[in-house]
């Protein structure tokens, strides 16, 4: 504390200082028009500034300016988005017209952490993606902006369900237990990573997981993305920066006339792949084929019962927004709707939000004040899909082998149900489940222009989500422990974050050398809360019964109430700083460093230091390298970041009360916890040719994660699931190289056609570790116990390990060449992704076609493991017509084997885009008009016979996580849509 | 100074306090939802509250009648019981057909499960004990009772036994007592305990007594030949010193007339707390509450089309079925009133065509007569296929929560442990006595003579206590358990005791990985 209050008082008289400095300037004033160099036509909001100085002006609508300048001002500085910056010598003139030309893409500005670089300085591998640039259609959620985009970012959707939960692993997979997550920033504000809403119960179909939580941000609000994907790049935000940041900046308004905008889409959506399983028709023969009796298996009627689950989602998207402002303020309102359907039966995803980002100068340009804000509220509607079914199956897993003679509704028209089959419609009519997420995200920040050069800046930021998840389960479903008793579950979550951030700024231009720095504080703080509630034994079910949770008979019940409820509180205090130093703009180092203290570290390692280092060599400033080169840029960085995802309260011994009136240990202490630490050497060069025209860059990345933290198994007699965290020996090695590509190749008024490419080889194994531990829990009937992963040293991380298949023998019954021998046989993890980019335009016609690629991966079947074998048939359930026709003998068994481990490899045709733009330029009150239409998921090439290979189900065992299960997963959508856009003045 | 210096001044103040408030935190790592205990060095903490520990204890015991772990490590490798993979049913990654077939590995998932289970069990006790102190004797008396009964278990199925002082931290890697010392270990727990330990009548038999503590005395020293054999597959030596103590054991349960032989089935129905006087030490259940659930022991025998509706899983084997030639046995089974009448579930042995209440033919998932076999496949078994076994009849008030008590020492054992160690000592006359008591109430003829291998008393024990948990403990003591039967040829030495799971190894170093594995 003591440390503390020097530190402020010192840092207090040194502003006080500078402030004393600034203010004794006397002034004058400078006017002009900016306009493009080729068109004449005059440059709408373009910033002026003096050089050396905060002070600056934006142009109006007829492109001129007027700034009042210190007297002692010698230079003004000219941007533009998009065009090259001009620094003109004031030489006494008080009119000053500039033409401004056409942008070099070296010029753009790229966000990074606590501040921004321009695209030719940067030192560390980072990519920037705008909002031309973003998958189009359909998106519920930033990430998938995103996906297949950016090279060395891999982002996989959980399943096709609306919101579903997203895995994006940046340069690989590094951590066994911890989130393989980025860091996600926005505005300025790390989000708490973990989920906001609560997970599906298990009511007898198995649990599920949450949705991603950042679905509460508006796509559409969002300007540009930039991932921070080096250790040079990361460091800056120390022990959260080991996967990766993500750097969300949201639209602002701009100077000049307000601005107002439209969207609206409307989409359709299908399941993309049916899987083919026996139809009415085929079932019977083949079910006596296989031994059954067909008096038991026939039961007359003919359903397709993926057809009675599946449906044509229709989805809507609106968004307006209103942005405008002058010199001193602006500011940009947006509302958002998006109602999406699922493509099965009840599921949705609808949110509301609103945002305002303003900014205000005051105190002559000193100080300006910047406000944030965004509240949503997404409204979740739920089927019963779940991660780990038994063999009844959930959803997906009822229908698949629903009997399809079955009928869905009896004679009198009730619901056909009985104790040995699941009726899919009866299962998403008499479960009612939805959930309700606020989440409120904001900042404030004031920055004040100390003097030339130096400024400071304090921000603050609050993260506050609630959500609840109701889920009523009608008394009349069949299921076990359901039926006549009915369940409720309300599940409540709150997690909340509070940011206290101050930083100074420092940049001096010394002769040909420029030097920018920043030291900053940072201070967050973490609550999370969540409390449920379980009523069964209802009276009646004349009541929605999570509306009616008293309503139960717990006299003679002692189970008809159950709850549990958690809490916890981290506090993560920082210390960063930042060196850039430019020299002649040929070298340009870098160099980083922050101490991260969380209250989730063991006594014994409070703080964990963070440092990194970077330099980038601009080889077209030497004049040895030929003028063809438009960019010749090498850069090489290395540095340290952490990965902190662990629960807290790791250090401490801890007991808890159980309902049975016992006071156990239940968990270990670790003075010694500590973050997972991840070394990272990155070099890269970037490229140009044709003066701008091919631009490209290659990296290669070698990262080493270590200190992985493990739930250990102590050495007994310990605790009942003794729980211990701990950093073990060992580690994780991502090695893998990058490409991208951009091409323009034809430039024309008339056609013009880009092509863009990423391409990322990773390779990823585990090294060292002293145990192992198994994962990928395989579920179904006859596979209790099974998995299909273990994490071991010599390995990629969840490596598949399991006994090898070698067919069947003469009586269709199951090779197992070893026996029951386990054996590492294929890994989940894509050696290699690409993106493939294609973007046309006619004249006022555009077109945009993207491919994604993903290669080198095996994907588990649990789907067929669990329900395609032949004794299914025979026991009266529908397997694939492959199975049916197939060797095997009904009384073969299916134990987790190679026999469902399937190549993964796909290329799908992501999105394509048509668009056509009016020309408004005449027409009064309209500034811009755009009609497009848009399909997602459009064909896929694999040769996986699941619904989808793109899958990540959580199989996860005592929270070691799984990769590349896929088991009766929500089945992936092709969506079409129509969509307008349209700019008011 | 100019004015606006001052105005800045004031802007600074805020700030400067905004700045220095949130760095006071000292980062400490609070515990929101749980007790934090205090860590000094490498300790650990104890409990609180002593009382509440030994309930954790009690609970701890929860996992022994479930169908799988250390329940299956006990039974499923004997001649008594058998999981078979039935096509798409049971294959559950091999591990039944690996406990029948003796072909277990040191990676066999219950091997780990139970050496955890067990040995925490172990564990929390050690704390409930040094929580009590000597301020709550009769708590660390319990305490110390259940600590011997779970160590038993791992000395019997493990044959090592890791230990670790109640304070011990976990940088500490524990000390292994070898078989012998381990035995030790438990008599000085039980001889510790009895003094302070309530007798059977004075509480519910889910407490530990005096005479649970005698039972488990008697149990320790029976086996304690195989125990201390210096190879564990034997021949075994069995000192007369333990036999005298396995009856005076057993005298003190029998002479403390709190017990008496009660109609064989009033043993295991849903109200057996009540009608039976053979209960030593039970895990209780109640009704509607869950603890102590032993619907897993008819659900895991019966096809899906019994009432209730069962998991069409475990059966007993074809040589143990036909050994049951004595057809007045009532143990071979019987109709349960409110259980026959209620479901046409008998007790005991299920075999042939299945009926329910009213008669009807019960049929399986294909349409095809329901008629349980004798001989079953391992691999490659039918829905129909192998002799059900019902022990805990259900509860048909409460089938998913119900009454019955769960057993974990009983009477009738005492007396064939006693009878055990009088043929062991060559009181055959006075063995036969006791066993043909057993017969007779239980229904089947005196048997006259016992066969110089005691098979009449590993037979006798079977007929008395077949699917309780004692059957590979009881053949391995007769040098029985590595023959071959019916699905399993003959075993190598080692399978007499399972391995050291790969990770107790990994992080104990002074543990060895049993002969053979």
């Amino acid at each position: 504390m003591k440390l503390k209050v020097d530190l402020f008082s010192r840092w207090l008289l040194t502003l006080v200082g500078l402030a004393i400095g600034t203010f004794a300037m006397a002034q004058g004033n400078i006017s002009g028009t900016i306009t493009d160099g080729t068109t004449k036509e005059p440059l709408i909001g373009a910033n002026i500034l003096v050089v050396g100085t905060s002070t600056g002006t934006v142009t109006d609508v007829d492109g001129s300016y007027s700034l009042n300048v210190p007297s002692g001002a010698t230079q003004l500085e000219i941007s533009y988005t998009g065009y090259t910056a001009q620094t003109i010598d004031i030489a006494g003139r008080r009119v000053i017209d500039v033409m401004l030309d056409a942008g070099q893409v070296l010029d753009e500005v790229v966000v990074v952490g606590y501040g921004s670089v321009r695209k030719g300085d940067a030192t560390g591998a980072v990519v920037a993606i705008g909002e031309d640039d973003f998958n189009k259609g359909v998106i519920a959620s930033p990430e998938q902006l995103l996906q297949g985009r950016a090279a060395g970012v891999q982002i996989t959707a959980s399943s096709g369900e609306p919101g579903a939960g997203v895995n994006i692993r940046i340069r690989g997979t590094s951590s066994v237990r911890s989130n393989n997550n980025p860091l996600f920033v926005v505005d300025g504000v790390p989000l708490d990573g973990r989920d906001d809403s609560a997970g599906g119960s298990d009511f007898g179909a198995g649990t599920s997981s949450a949705r991603n939580p950042l679905n509460f941000i508006n796509p559409d609000d969002i300007e540009s993305i930039s991932v921070l994907k080096d250790a040079s790049a990361a460091a800056i935000y120390g022990s959260r920066g080991a996967n990766g940041v993500v750097l969300i900046t949201t639209k602002r308004g701009k100077a000049g006339t307000g601005n107002m905008n439209f969207s609206a889409q409307t989409s359709v959506s299908t399941v993309l792949n049916k899987i083919d399983v026996l139809s009415a028709g085929e079932y019977v023969d083949q079910a006596v084929k296989a031994g059954a009796n067909a008096s038991v298996v026939n039961f007359g009627g003919s359903t397709d019962w993926q057809d009675e689950i599946f449906r044509t989602g229709v989805s809507q998207n609106y968004s307006l927004s209103y942005g405008g402002g002058n010199q001193k303020t602006t500011y940009r309102f947006s509302l958002g709707y998006l109602d999406q359907q699922g493509i099965v039966e009840t599921t949705d995803l609808k949110r509301l939000n609103a945002r305002v980002n303003a900014s205000h100068k005051m105190l002559n340009d000193k100080v300006e004040l910047a406000v944030q804000l965004t509240a949503s509220r997404l409204n979740n509607t739920y089927a019963p899909i779940t991660n780990n079914a038994g063999f009844e199956g959930n959803l997906i897993g009822a229908a698949l082998q629903a009997n399809p003679t079955r009928r869905i509704f009896n004679a009198d028209g009730t619901l056909n149900q009985a104790n040995d089959w699941r009726n899919p419609v009866a299962m998403y009519s008499l479960i009612d489940d939805t959930g309700e997420t606020t989440r409120v995200l904001g900042n404030i920040s004031a920055t004040w222009h100390i003097t030339n050069g130096l400024s400071y800046k304090l921000n603050l930021g609050s993260d506050n989500a609630s959500s609840i998840r109701r889920t009523g389960i009608d008394p009349d479903l069949f299921f076990n422990d359901i039926l006549g008793r009915g369940r409720a579950v309300l599940d409540n979550r709150y997690l909340s974050s509070n940011l206290v951030e101050h930083t100074l700024n420092f940049n001096k231009q010394m002769g040909k050398n420029r030097l920018d720095a920043l030291v900053g504080f940072s201070y967050q703080e973490f609550s999370n809360r969540g409390h449920n509630i379980t009523a069964q034994f209802f009276v009646t079910d004349s009541i929605p019964l999570v509306d009616n949770i008293d309503g139960v008979n717990a006299q003679s019940n002692a189970t008809a109430f159950r709850g549990n409820s958690d809490r916890s509180v981290e506090e993560l205090q920082s210390y960063f700083g930042r060196v850039n130093y430019n020299i002649g703009d040929r070298f340009i180092l870098t160099g980083t460093i922050r101490s991260d203290g969380s209250t989730k570290f063991g006594e014994n390692n409070k703080y964990g230091v963070f440092p990194s280092v970077a330099g980038a060599w601009r080889l077209t400033e030497e004049s040895f390298v030929p003028d063809a080169f438009y960019d010749l840029k090498l850069r090489a960085g290395w540095g340290i970041t952490g990965n902190q995802e662990f629960p807290g309260n790791a250090s401490r011994a801890l007991f808890r009360p159980n309902n049975d009136g016992s006071l156990v240990l239940i968990a270990l202490p670790n003075p010694d916890i500590q973050w997972e630490e991840t070394k990272q050497f990155n070099v890269g060069v970037d490229f140009g040719f044709a003066g701008g025209r091919l631009l490209g860059s290659v990296d290669y990345f070698n990262k080493v994660t270590e200190n992985l933290i493990f739930l250990v198994e102590l050495p007994q007699p310990g605790p009942n699931n003794p729980r211990q965290f701990t950093n073990l020996d060992g580690n994780v090695l991502n090695t893998g190289v990058e490409l991208s590509l951009d091409a323009r190749l034809v430039e024309g008024k008339s056609f013009s056609w880009q092509s863009l490419l990423n391409m990322t080889y990773v390779k990823n194994e585990v090294r060292d570790l002293p145990t192992f531990v198994n994962t990928g829990a395989i579920n179904g009937q006859g596979l209790s116990g099974a998995y299909a992963q273990r994490i071991a040293s010599g390995q990629p991380l969840f490596a598949f390990y399991m006994r090898e298949f070698g067919g069947f023998d003469s009586e269709g019954l199951g090779i197992y060449p070893n026996g029951d021998a386990l054996a590492f046989v294929g890994d989940p993890l894509p050696d290699f992704n690409v993106g493939f980019t294609n973007n046309f335009t006619f004249g006022n016609l555009d077109v945009s076609i993207f491919l994604n690629g993903v290669f080198g991966f095996d994907v588990y079947n649990n789907t067929a493991n669990a329900i395609f074998l032949k004794g299914n048939l025979r026991n009266g359930r529908n397997v694939s017509t492959e199975v049916a026709n197939s060797l095997e003998n009904p009384n073969n068994f299916g134990e987790a084997s190679t026999r469902f481990l399937e190549k993964g490899d796909f290329v799908r045709l992501q999105n394509l885009s048509v668009g056509y733009t009016f020309n408004t330029r005449n027409w009064k009150g309209v500034n811009s008009l755009r009609l497009f239409l848009t399909g997602q998921n459009l064909l896929l090439f694999t040769a996986y016979t699941g619904y989808d290979p793109e899958v990540n189900t959580d199989k996860s065992i005592n929270g070691i996580p799984s990769a590349g299960i896929d088991y009766t997963a929500y089945p992936s959508a092709r969506t079409f849509s129509v969509g307008v856009n349209v700019g008011f003045n | 100074m100019k004015i606006v210096s001052k105005k800045s001044l004031l802007l600074l103040l805020p700030v400067g306090l905004l700045f220095a408030l949130p760095a006071c935190t000292d980062l400490e790592d609070i515990a929101e939802d749980a007790i934090a205990g205090e860590v000094l060095g490498n300790t650990l903490p104890l409990s609180p509250d002593a009382s509440a520990a030994l309930i954790g204890v009690y609970t701890q015991l929860n996992g022994l009648n479930s169908q799988d772990n250390a329940f299956a490590l006990m039974e499923h490798p004997s001649d008594e019981m058998m999981g078979p993979t039935r096509g798409t049913d049971w294959s559950d990654f091999g591990v039944w057909r690996q406990l029948h077939g003796h072909t277990w590995d040191a990676s066999h998932q219950f091997v780990l499960s139970s050496w955890n289970q067990l040995n925490s069990g172990v564990f929390q006790a050690t704390q409930a004990i040094a929580s009590a102190g000597s301020s709550n004797a009769q708590v660390a008396a319990e305490a110390r009772f259940l600590r011997a009964y779970f160590m038993y278990h791992v000395v019997d199925l493990y044959g090592q036994v890791p230990f670790r002082e109640a304070t011990e931290g976990f940088s500490t890697i524990p000390k292994v007592f070898t078989r012998a010392e381990a035995v030790d270990f438990i008599i000085s727990d039980l001889t510790a305990a009895l003094p302070n330990l309530p007798s059977r009548s004075a509480v519910a038999a889910g407490t530990a007594t005096k005479e649970a503590a005698n039972a488990l005395l008697a149990k320790v020293y029976l086996n304690r030949a195989v125990f201390a054999a210096a190879n564990p597959a034997g021949p075994y030596t069995f000192a007369s010193g333990d036999m005298q103590k396995v009856i005076e054991s057993c005298d003190a349960v029998i002479n403390s007339g709190q017990f008496a032989l009660t109609e064989y089935w009033d043993n295991f129905t849903a109200n057996n707390t009540a009608l039976s006087q053979e209960m030593i030490f039970v895990i209780p259940s109640e009704t509607g509450n869950t603890r102590g659930n032993v619907q897993s022991r008819h659900r895991m025998t019966t096809h899906y089309n019994q009432n209730p509706s069962g998991w069409n899983g475990f059966t007993t084997v074809a040589d143990f079925y036909n050994k049951w030639t004595d057809g007045g046995d009532v143990r071979k089974g019987a109709a349960i009133p409110g259980v026959t009448d209620v479901s046409g579930l008998r007790a005991g042995f299920l075999v042939g065509q299945q009926f329910d209440k009213d008669g009807n033919q019960i049929n399986d998932r294909g349409g095809n007569p329901l008629a349980f076999t004798v001989d079953v496949d391992l691999f490659y078994a039918t829905e129909k296929e192998g002799v059900r076994v019902i022990k805990y009849p259900p509860d048909f008030g409460n089938v998913d929560s119900p009454g019955n008590d769960y057993i974990l020492l009983r009477y009738a054992d005492v007396l064939l442990m006693k009878a055990e160690a009088l043929w062991r000592t060559g009181d055959a006359a006075g063995a036969l006595a006791i066993i043909n008591q057993i017969r007779t109430d239980r229904g089947a003829t005196a048997i006259s003579a016992i066969a110089a291998n005691g098979q009449e008393i590993l037979d006798e024990r079977g007929f008395e206590l077949y699917w309780e948990g004692w059957r590979r403990n009881d053949q391995i003591r007769f040098d029985q358990f590595r023959k071959a039967w019916a699905a399993k040829p003959e075993s190598p030495e080692r399978v007499v005791l399972f391995p050291i799971p790969q990770v107790a190894l990994d992080n104990n170093p002074n543990l060895k990985q049993n002969s053979g594995y």
